[in-house]
Parts: C-alpha cells; structure tokens; sequence
C-alpha cells in the first residue's frame, strides 16, 4: 500500500494549476486532516479539527463559484491514516495543502472575473489558515486567523 | 459586569435594607425629604406589586383563580399584590417613577423593576421563548420560591412603616396626609408571611449524609444565575468573555430550531467548538493530551466527549445544505479557541517535575459551565439536523455513495452515476442523531439507559424543545 506521502506526491505531480487542481489537491488534503484528527494523539488531533474546518471551508468557497467541480473533479484521498507516524503524515498534508495554495495564487494573477477573484481570495486565506494549523506545535497553532 | 436576575434582586434588598436603617436612626431634614421618603416607599411597594406579575402571568394567575387546588404561595401572592395595587393605585407610571431616585427605596424599586425588564427579555411580546431559559418560571416550585423571596422583602419593607409615619409626622407632615399614605398595612404583611411559607430545600437529610439540591433549589440558582438574553461581549477579562461568548453560541444554537439557517456549517462550528471545550477543559485539569494512551481515569469522558464531537464533524464534512454558516457562531468559536489557547494550553506548560500552577478556580467554573452548554447544543443540533433531514436539506455527493447505499434507490443510483446531488441516506442521518444523542447528556451524569425506545432519539425531551421552539419556518 502506498504511503500518504508517495500519494500525496503523484497527486501534486498529477493536479492541474487550475479550479480543478486546487479542489481536487483541497478535497484530498481536507479528507486526510481529518482522517489524522482521528487517530492522532487529541493535542495534536484539536489542531488538526481546526485544520480541516478551514480547507472545508476552502472547499466549499471553490464550490460556491464552481459548483460542478465535486462532479467533474476526482475526488481521490491519501488512504487510511498511519497514527504511528503523524509527522509524516502532517508533512503529506502540508505538501497537498502548499501545492493547492501555490496554484491557487497562480490563479490569482490570472484574468478573473470579481467573483472569482474574492472567491480565490477566501480560499488562498483559508489554505493558509490550515498550512499554519497543520504546521504548526499543537495547542499553538494560529487557526483561521487570516480572517480574524 | 453584566447584571443577573438574583444580583439585581440582592441589590434591592440591600437598598431596602439601608433606607429602613437611615429612617430608624434619624429624622428627616425637612418636610419636603419625608414627603419623597413617602412617595418612594409607595414607588416600592408598587414595585413589588408589579414584579409579583411578572413572576406570575395573567394567565397563570387567572389559573390559580380557577383552580381547585391552587398553590397556596401563589394563592397569596395575588391576594398581595392586589391589595398593594389597592393602596398604590393604577396610574402608571407610577408617581415615584417621575424623578430621580434619591432614597435607597427609590434605588430598590429601580433595581427590582430593572429585575424584572431582565426577566423580560427573554420573552416576546406574546410571552413565546427568546432564549432557553425562557422556561424557568414554569416549573411551579421556582415560582413558588421567587415568589417567597418577593414575600421577605415586602415583609422587610413593611417592618419600616410604623417608623416613617413617626418620622414623617416629626417634620409637620399633615397627619391624614400621612394617614392617607400609611394607613396600616398589617394586612399585606399578613400576605406576604403567607407568600413566605414555601420551602424550596428537601426534607433534612441523615447527618453528614451528602444530598443533592432539590429541583426547586437547582431552579433558583438558575433563575439568580439569568442575565440579560442578548448581553454585550466583555472583552476587559478574558474569562468574562468566555462566559459571555458560550451564552451567545447556545442561544444561537437554540435558536436555530426555530428560525434555522439551513446550514451544516454552522453545525460544524458548533462540533469543532465541541472539540476544543472538552480537549481544553481537560488539559486545564491536568491531562496529558500528547500521549494517546495517557487517559487519566477521572478526565476519560471528557477526552472521550471531545472524540466523539470530532466524529460528528467529520461525519458533518460529508453533508451539504444550500445555506451558508452562521457568523456570530463563527466569531465566536474563532474567538473562543484563542482565549482557550492562551488560559488553558493543551501542551503542558510546567516543567517536568516542576511544580504545576494551581487551578484558576474561575476559568474552571466556567469551562466547566461549558461543558453544560455543550451538553444543550448537542441536544439541539440533533433535533435541527433531524428536522433538515426529514424536509430534504441535507445533501451528500452523488460520487460519494457506496454501492450498498444505492442498492434498490434508483435516485441515490442516479446521483451516483452522474455524480449529481441526492437527498442524504437514512443510515447517514442515523449514524449522526446516534453519535448527537451521546453527547447529549452531561459527561459527568449517569449515561442514560442502554436501551433507547429509537436510533438516537429521547422524544420526550425533543417533543417539549420542540413544543416550545414553535413550528418548522
């Protein structure tokens, strides 16, 4: 079975800098966060609940402009969590969550309507929310105050 | 400091109490300060009238009129406040209200008024709930205790009338002017030691035997505990805003049910919420929240509370409704896992070895206060999710329905193959009212019994939160 991290990679590799490649890397990452949460030690596990609230949020602002990516896109996840290794797990995520944000202010700078500009914006934000919860030391990490 | 019903009432009494000294120990100055001392121990008495009809609805009272067997606390607190009503008359407002108040009667009358506006605020003008505390003047017992406790400060303040017609007299005052005010008011004493008859506490208990507070005792605290429905946030004390922020997230929480916004967002807040109270108020009592299998046996249901809401919201992820999340309950929630991080830190703050500060006995009342609020919003979140569910706003993706779900469901099957929306499957809906309905009573009570009459559903409770929420918008 593939680990998180050599399935995180194909993903980044695979995805497009496009809607679809945001979702799709958004939808894995959200999936794997919580996943963790699950069997992750509960310090670590409140960071990651923060974590993957803010990329459903993410999730759903792409939806709110585009609500045919949940049909159109793949909808693929890491598989089932390892708890022995949440660090490497938290590097996978991280890994989806950089490369999803990465495309993401790619986007940004490209010809967009205002709708889709404050989308993006509310997504890049909330992508960034999660990066730090996810990076960050348990019971420290800053959740979702990009918006705050 | 914002004000609750019992701090409003003790204040009352405090001021009674300093006015029926100041008028036991010295004369008046001058006429004119005994005619006011008149006119505010009138604007007092009136005000204890009026608060025994907000204690006691007309309804309620015409009730007690009709019934066979009325309370007798009830009973004659009506024969005492229409008796009061006799003396003070019905022009309203009442001749104390026209100034500002200069004696400590007046002061009384403006805190028990100011009670009773409180009290008030929970109430639409059709007397319907606007908060979940709307209900504590129904159990008959806590009336029956508010109402004894109005009875000792009538009582109280009519101990003083024999000496404010002395005093009142002293100055020159006409005597059928005083008469006229104080014509003896030994009647409504009578009633009001009537009124005081009720005891809230139970029977005495076996020597040193521990026993719990009566339901009527319980009902009080949480009448003396009731402040304004809708209280500005105090943000000088990050304690205070805790408090301040959790009454705002229930009563939101509780109000969905009757005005809901559609939105399974907000129901993720409030599981994420759920997460960090009980991880944080843990923490907070020393568990060590780094190590999985570090469970201190006495912290174990509040680690396992906080699972159990981290389940529900990654059940919730999969769900979609067409409304967006509500705000206030965002705010608040982001504002709240600040101050959480900060006053009650999940990793372990000490050094190993090294003395551990000692419990911050506020902040641990009020996570702990927290924790029975968590308990309120599971209770309602599960009946606002049902009620979504059963009226077809709750979706899942088409692509994310497994075989056995779309199995002789030629809708789940279409949705399946276009990768469209469908209505969320009933075992999905179970899965999420059996996982509500552990959390919905009090980590620290006895579990309910195993054997529940349905899949996560008390419908006795939820038939009276419904009852009382009013009908599906």
């Amino acid at each position: 079975m593939a680990t998180w991290d050599e399935t995180a990679k194909v993903l980044v590799e695979h995805a497009d800098a496009d809607w679809e490649g945001i979702w799709t890397l958004t939808y894995a990452a959200e999936h794997a966060t919580a996943d963790l949460g699950v069997v992750a030690p509960m310090a670590d596990a409140v960071e990651l609940t923060y974590a993957a609230m803010d990329l459903c949020e993410a999730r759903e602002e792409l939806e709110w402009v585009r609500p045919d990516l949940p049909a159109r896109c793949p909808a693929v996840t890491v598989g089932p969590p390892d708890p022995v290794d949440v660090d490497s797990a938290r590097d996978a995520i991280a890994r989806l969550i950089t490369a999803a944000l990465a495309r993401s202010e790619a986007l940004l700078c490209c010809d967009l309507a205002l709708a889709d500009l404050a989308c993006l914006t509310r997504t890049t934000t909330q992508l960034g929310s999660a990066l730090r919860a996810v990076h960050g030391t348990a019971g420290t990490a800053t959740t979702n105050r990009g918006r705050s | 400091m914002n004000a609750t019903y019992g701090g409003l009432l003790a204040a009352a009494a405090d001021a009674m109490a300093n006015a029926n000294r100041a008028v036991k120990l010295r004369r008046f100055d001058s006429p004119l300060d005994a005619a006011q001392a008149l006119v505010d121990f009138h604007g007092l008495l009136d005000a204890l009238a009026g608060h025994t009809w907000v204690l006691l609805t007309p309804e309620q009272a015409a009730g007690v009129r009709a019934s066979q067997g009325p309370h007798r606390v009830e009973v004659a607190a009506i024969a005492m406040a229409e008796a009061i009503g006799t003396l003070t008359g019905s022009g309203r407002p009442n001749a104390a209200l026209h100034t500002q108040p200069v004696t400590s009667w007046a002061r009384a009358a403006r805190c028990l008024r100011a009670a009773g506006d409180l009290l008030a605020t929970h109430h639409t003008p059709g007397h319907g709930p606007r908060s979940p505390d709307a209900d504590i003047l129904d159990d008959p017992d806590v009336r029956a205790g508010a109402l004894s406790r109005l009875g000792h400060l009538t009582i109280t303040l009519l101990d003083a009338e024999d000496t404010l017609a002395l005093r009142t007299l002293q100055t020159g005052l006409h005597p059928a002017t005083v008469r006229r005010v104080l014509p003896g008011l030994d009647h409504v004493a009578d009633l009001a030691r009537t009124t005081t008859s009720h005891d809230a506490t139970e029977p005495a208990a076996p020597r040193d035997a521990p026993r719990p507070p009566s339901g009527a005792a319980t009902g009080l605290v949480r009448l003396d505990n009731l402040g304004l429905v809708a209280p500005p946030i105090r943000t000088d004390d990050p304690v205070a805003e805790l408090t301040d922020r959790y009454a705002r997230v229930r009563l939101h929480a509780w109000a969905l049910l009757e005005n809901p916004d559609y939105s399974i967002t907000t129901l993720r807040d409030l599981a994420v919420l759920g997460v960090a109270t009980h991880a944080h108020t843990a923490a907070l009592h020393g568990a060590d929240l780094t190590r999985p299998d570090a469970s201190n046996r006495l912290l174990k249901p509040l680690l396992d509370r906080a699972r159990a809401w981290q389940e529900l919201h990654h059940t919730l992820t999969g769900l979609i409704t067409a409304g967006p999340g509500d705000v206030v309950v965002r705010e608040d929630l982001i504002a709240i896992t600040r101050i959480l991080q900060t006053l009650a830190p999940i990793t372990p703050t000490a050094p190993p070895g090294g003395r551990a500060a000692g419990l911050d006995r506020p902040l641990a009342e009020t996570l702990n206060g927290a924790i029975a609020t968590m308990t309120d919003i599971a209770r309602w979140s599960s009946l606002t999710l049902d009620r979504l569910a059963r009226s077809g706003h709750v979706h899942v993706p088409g692509r994310l329905l497994t075989g056995e779900q779309v199995t002789d469901r030629p809708d789940l099957a279409t949705a399946r193959l276009t990768g469209h929306l469908a209505q969320a499957p009933d075992e999905t809906r179970r899965a999420v009212t059996a996982t509500y309905q552990t959390l919905r009573n009090h980590p620290l009570q006895p579990n309910p019994p195993a054997h529940a009459p349905d899949a996560g559903i008390n419908r006795a409770a939820d038939v009276r939160v419904i009852a009382r929420a009013g009908p599906y918008q």
